[in-house]
């Protein structure tokens, strides 16, 4: 039945142009949460975040940059998301499962590239096994757009959930940004 | 399962054409740092992949793929390391997630503290912030550490606090040994970033005067090395009801080697001592839970 496999294959060989603003944002936001950090923390190099200048989509007016960015890259929509699965133990949650098998891939590219040792990708699978769903907090990135300036990459368009723009900064340091955990209003 | 592709290359690329393959069936994509260099060999690899896909009907071929590749990357990520031992090491350095530690409790440190240890554990599942504290001098890698967990209690209430939990780690499980009420009227929680800054403050109000091994009185004393056994540390608590200490350390007996070298046959680490008196917090917990 193999021939009914539908390819996705998306090999990204290309490095992604570094994304210009006009004005420059004063801050980039990124929805993470604690497992990701703590990976990024304490196994990781650096800390690969997916960003918008825009905190939330809905939020702001239709003439506005970021009005209408796609739910997929609205840092506030993705917090949302996630508190409600990490508050309610949905431990079948489908985005802490897709970003678990992810992490572990990743630490895989890092060790074959020797950017962490074989003891840190061995931590990594652990820490992952042991983490319940409780653990997948949400928390926000505040990260001063000045900071980051020439190091933030525009997503080519194969690589988007939409038409929208939108933005990676694979190399971000700890003293880069502020993480918070806001309390949910709404 | 050693698939073909990769039995092709030396381990380290077989990890990178493995990596580059796993990482292009993401929905969300990632830059590989591995980019650009296996796309033909990751394409043979997925093409070799999708063999061994046992599809169902009503299967999706596409998660199907990712799962099997998931299991390919763990294998070879974790080679033949025990995982049992990595789990150990990762607790002792608390480095693992909270959730991944086993609960116990000191016999009677519920019944002391007033608290439940059934409703402890289910906090300590819902902690907001946990800090693992080691020995910083110990050369010993079995040695016990410290975490303190903190919780909110009764937010946007009248008798709004912290929940702070004091437990004893070893390896992969945690031995609760106290919790304590802390209400932000009666212990300043100004300056507290971190559970041990809220450990402090505790102290500040609960803690008296002590001396141990006849260092300057102090009401906690953290990071400290002695040449002796755990059990043979002299404390000296002043008098009056309810006085107690806390202590969290590890002592070795060290090999015969080393004490001919001068070293002493037996040394503690202490990562904590601090005093507390229970009468005076019972008391302060009484008066603010009820408002």
């Amino acid at each position: 039945m193999s021939d009914l496999i539908i390819e996705t294959t998306k090999f990204v060989e290309t490095p992604w142009p570094v994304a210009t603003f006009t004005p420059p944002p004063l801050l980039m936001w990124s929805a993470t949460n604690r497992v990701v950090h703590a990976i990024c923390t304490h196994f990781f190099p650096h800390y690969y975040v997916w960003c918008s200048p825009v905190f939330e989509g809905e939020a702001v007016s239709r003439y506005e940059r970021g009005y209408g960015q796609p739910p997929s890259s609205d840092p506030a929509t993705i917090y949302r998301s996630l508190f409600a699965a990490a508050s309610k133990g949905d431990e079948h949650n489908e985005d802490v499962k897709r970003q678990r098998a992810k992490l572990e891939k990743v630490a895989l590219d890092l060790l074959a590239a020797e950017k962490i040792e074989a003891t840190k990708a061995r931590e990594v699978v652990e820490y992952l096994k042991g983490a319940h769903i409780s653990e997948w907090k949400p928390m926000i990135y505040a990260i001063p757009y000045g900071a980051v300036h020439g190091r933030v990459l525009e997503v080519p368009r194969a690589h988007r959930a939409s038409g929208r723009p939108e933005y990676v900064i694979p190399d971000l340091n700890a003293n880069e940004f502020q993480p918070i955990e806001p309390m949910l209003c709404s | 399962m050693q698939l073909e592709t990769l039995s092709r290359h030396d381990p380290k690329t077989a990890q990178a054409i493995l990596a580059v393959a796993a990482l292009s069936q993401e929905q969300v994509p990632y830059q590989s740092v591995n980019a650009g260099r296996f796309a033909k060999e990751a394409q043979e690899l997925l093409a070799e992949a999708r063999q061994f896909i046992n599809l169902q009907p009503g299967d999706n071929p596409e998660e199907k793929l990712r799962e099997f590749l998931s299991k390919q990357v763990i294998s070879a990520i974790m080679g033949d390391e025990d995982s049992a031992a990595i789990r150990d090491r990762m607790g002792r350095e608390g480095r693992l997630p909270l959730s991944a530690y086993k609960v116990n409790f000191q016999r009677n440190a519920m019944k002391l503290a007033h608290e439940n240890e059934k409703y402890i554990k289910r906090m300590i599942a819902s902690a907001s912030d946990v800090q693992h504290l080691t020995a910083d001098a110990s050369p010993i890698p079995d040695q016990k550490g410290m975490t303190l967990i903190v919780v909110p209690q009764d937010v946007n209430t009248a008798h709004e606090h912290w929940l702070l939990i004091d437990a004893m780690r070893m390896r992969d499980t945690l031995f609760v040994s106290d919790a304590f009420r802390v209400f932000p009227e009666a212990v300043d929680l100004s300056g507290a970033k971190t559970p041990r800054d809220i450990l402090l403050a505790l102290v500040d109000v609960y803690g008296f005067d002590f001396t141990l091994e006849g260092l300057p009185p102090a009401k906690i004393f953290e990071q400290l090395t002695f040449p002796k056994s755990e059990r043979d540390i002299k404390y000296d608590l002043g008098e009056g009801d309810g006085r107690e200490i806390s202590v969290t350390g590890s002592s070795f007996t060290l090999t015969d080697e080393a004490v001919q070298r001068g070293l002493p046959k037996t040394t503690s680490y202490i990562v904590a001592a601090y005093s507390f008196d229970r009468k005076k917090y019972l008391k302060d917990r009484a008066k603010y839970s009820k408002r």
